[in-house]
């Protein structure tokens, strides 16, 4: 049976989700737009497997923005592509059941199915919810049920009506469109229902009421909210270390055996210098963005994130943004392209579409392998006060993306002038303690995907950038390392005119090219580069110590620099041209984002020699 | 809270100036302070929004936060939720 998953957002459906499917899942895009599809499969007592489906949270069948307009299309039989739901499991916040019955009256007159599953009970319990499931099941003539989704068999009940009910498909109804008078009347229904349903309201909670009032606040809540930044930053540094020496030790161990094992000549050259060296140098930075996803979903998963979208409004407010951008935006810092996908929650489209053009100022994980590079070879690991200097400059990488973003989102809002009605409306659920499933289905997912790229495209470049690279042979009698007579030195060489006064010597030049594709793999084609130069310690893994011993200071601040505003991986722009519908918008990124980067570079590079007195 | 009989008049009443004087915006109601939702000024997508998270008449809202300076934005206690709303919103909502 095909069953979707319809709620509110923050319902907890995505958590009711992974209880039932567990790592069965699949994450795609619906067909034609950049909404997130999740898809899985569960088994119910009898052993009969179901499809389950979590469509996008949503408020109203009378969609505002297109994730909305996704889960009434899907319901409703009439995206192509997607074949119709044969039940609908309504989840309902037991803390905001009004809310839900309310979304619940709407979608029964989708024509499908119901089940109504009371979500969080447990929660609600202990605040003195109260229900009477039988008498809210006969009047709305379907089944009630209580789920936990946070505990082992919270979905238990669930999975048994399932089991037990045949379910008829009615016949389709004229479906249409609920009017503000609806909405009023169902909010008049809902009230008559909870009556006869006795219900008792849950007490907003003590705890929640305080930590509003010191996280909300306009000086202490900022406060806060900069600690905690300035924590996940310094945390990204310091737990990641020991297991990324780790990854080191056993890349080194794995290049020596290799060595010993194999005879010298092109296929021993291809897997350490090319394969060891280059995916080496990319695969020890997951410790450090498996720590910064772990917090941004911890933020997600608390609710601690649309506080500080509230807390954050107001500036985004004055470049033009609206106060819904700041999620997205901060997915952004995970990778541009979720963040990207993220801006379908905003209304306007002018807004939209501002949000899409800074997004990838937002320094994504996939910048965080470049920065630890750099940092690591030419900033000293000592404390300032209580601050590691290295955590410190990173954060202040991050915090360069952040202000140059809001500068360009103020440029777009002169140039194009902002829209008038900016959305905030955000709902502010209560915080909850992180669920350890959805972290480890997130971090899952995270590394599964990481360890894909490394594999498929980060391989696949490597590969092609140690062809190139060792290609053509080097004349008899060269003195030189090989590398500067292959392909790829030529291609350097003839890049590193243009590089050359932001500082960039011909290995930064072969890097930047295949750094396009994804841009952790920049790293890798350094490491390769440097292998191939004959440098030891790039085979060993120590890609930093060569580039502390070949570069100078302004050259490592220059490439930060370029960085910051890294003209973004192709995929990114893939993506805005899908979003955009055009190439326009695309076009002007890539053009901005180099133009910046280049300047910047520039900047960056003739300062550090001035101030270096050279 | 069946005051005024008919959804209609929800919209209707916000051109009534004898009642508008006795009442006030949302974001003039002192923080912690509990009232109660009299009428949602009619404006497009906004005032639909704030229908569907359960600020209709009757309700009962409470100011839990509010941002400074400008009084922008706020965070509202709605009968059992709690929303950010930009002042430009909670400025929508007409409360005893």
């Amino acid at each position: 049976m095909r069953v979707a998953l319809i709620g509110l957002p923050n319902c907890g459906k995505t958590a009711l989700f992974n209880r039932l499917t567990g790592s069965r899942q699949k994450v795609a895009n619906y067909p034609g737009v950049t909404v997130e599809r999740k898809e899985g499969v569960f088994s119910d007592a009898k052993g009969e497997r179901h499809q389950l489906l979590d469509l996008p949270g949503l408020y109203s069948f009378k969609p505002t923005t297109l994730d909305e307009a996704i889960t009434r299309d899907v319901a409703l039989g009439r995206l192509s592509g997607e074949p119709r739901p044969e039940l609908i499991v309504l989840v309902a916040d037991a803390l905001h059941l009004s809310l839900s019955l309310r979304l619940a009256l709407e979608a029964r007159r989708l024509g499908l199915p119901m089940v109504l599953a009371i979500n969080r009970s447990d929660i609600a319990k202990r605040r003195g919810f109260q229900l009477d499931l039988a008498a809210l099941s006969r009047e709305l003539a379907i089944p009630v049920i209580e789920t936990v989704a946070t505990r082992p068999g919270g979905a238990d009940a669930l999975v048994s009506v399932l089991e037990q009910q045949t379910w008829e498909q009615s016949d389709s109804v004229e479906w249409q469109e609920p009017t503000a008078l609806d909405v009023i009347a169902a909010h008049r229904e809902v009230a008559r229902l909870l009556t006869a349903a006795h219900h008792q309201e849950p007490a907003r909670s003590a705890a929640v009421a305080a930590a509003d009032r010191l996280l909300l606040h306009p000086i202490f809540g900022m406060l806060s909210l900069a600690v905690i930044l300035f924590l996940v930053f310094q945390a990204v540094f310091s737990w990641a270390s020991l297991p990324m020496d780790m990854i080191d030790a056993g890349i080194a161990r794995l290049g020596e055996l290799l060595a010993t094992q194999i005879p010298e000549g092109p296929l021993r050259s291809l897997l350490i210098d090319g394969v060891i060296a280059g995916l080496g140098s990319v695969v020890i930075f997951l410790p450090q963005i498996l720590i910064l996803f772990a917090f941004i979903l911890v933020l997600e998963d608390s609710g601690y994130l649309p506080r500080a979208a509230y807390l954050l409004d107001r500036l985004m407010g004055s470049v033009g943004l609206s106060g819904r951008a700041f999620i997205p935006l901060l997915s952004s810092f995970a990778c541009a392209i979720p963040g990207i996908m993220a801006t379908r929650t905003i209304p306007s489209m002018r807004d939209r579409i501002a949000t899409i053009m800074v997004a990838p100022l937002m320094t994504c994980s996939a910048r965080l392998p470049v920065y630890a590079l750099l940092i690591a070879a030419f900033i000293p690991d000592r404390d300032v006060g209580i601050f590691n200097l290295q955590g410190l400059v990173l954060f202040a990488l991050y915090f360069a993306g952040i202000i140059s973003a809001l500068l360009v989102a103020y440029v777009i809002k002169r140039w194009q002038g902002a829209s008038d009605q900016h959305l905030l409306m955000l709902e502010l659920p209560d915080y909850q303690w992180p669920n350890p499933l959805n972290l480890l289905v997130g971090l899952y997912d995270r590394t599964r995907i990481f360890l894909e790229r490394v594999g498929g495209i980060i391989l696949a470049m490597v590969v092609l950038l140690w062809f190139l690279s060792t290609y053509p042979a080097p004349p008899p009698g060269a003195t030189a390392p090989a590398i500067e007579y292959s392909f790829a030195g030529q291609i350097g060489k003839a890049l590193a005119v243009v590089l050359e006064p932001i500082g960039f010597n011909w290995q930064i030049a072969i890097a930047l090219v295949p750094g396009l594709a994804a841009r952790e793999i920049a790293v890798g084609a350094l490491g390769t580069v440097y292998a191939l130069s004959g440098s030891e310690e790039a085979v060993t893994g120590a890609l930093a110590a060569t580039i502390a011993a070949e570069w100078s200071l302004g050259t490592a601040l220059a490439l930060l620099a370029w960085y910051v505003f890294a003209p973004q991986c192709l995929a990114t722009l893939a993506v805005v041209k899908r979003e955009t519908g055009g190439w326009r918008h695309p076009l002007m990124m890539a053009v901005y984002l180099f133009a910046l980067a280049y300047v910047a570079a520039f900047v960056t590079y003739r300062l550090t020699l001035i101030l270096m007195g050279a | 809270m069946g005051r005024k009989g008919t959804a209609w008049l929800v919209y209707s009443l916000v051109v009534n100036e004898n009642l508008s004087t006795s009442l006030r915006p949302l974001s003039a109601l002192p923080l912690g302070e509990r009232s109660v939702v009299e009428v949602i000024s009619e404006s497009t997508v906004l005032s639909r929004r704030l229908l569907e998270i359960g600020c209709i008449e009757g309700a009962t809202v409470e100011v839990v936060a509010v941002m400074w300076p400008g009084h922008d934005p706020l965070a509202v206690r709605i009968g059992g939720s709690t929303f950010a709303l930009r002042r430009q919103e909670a400025d929508l909502v007409m409360v005893r």
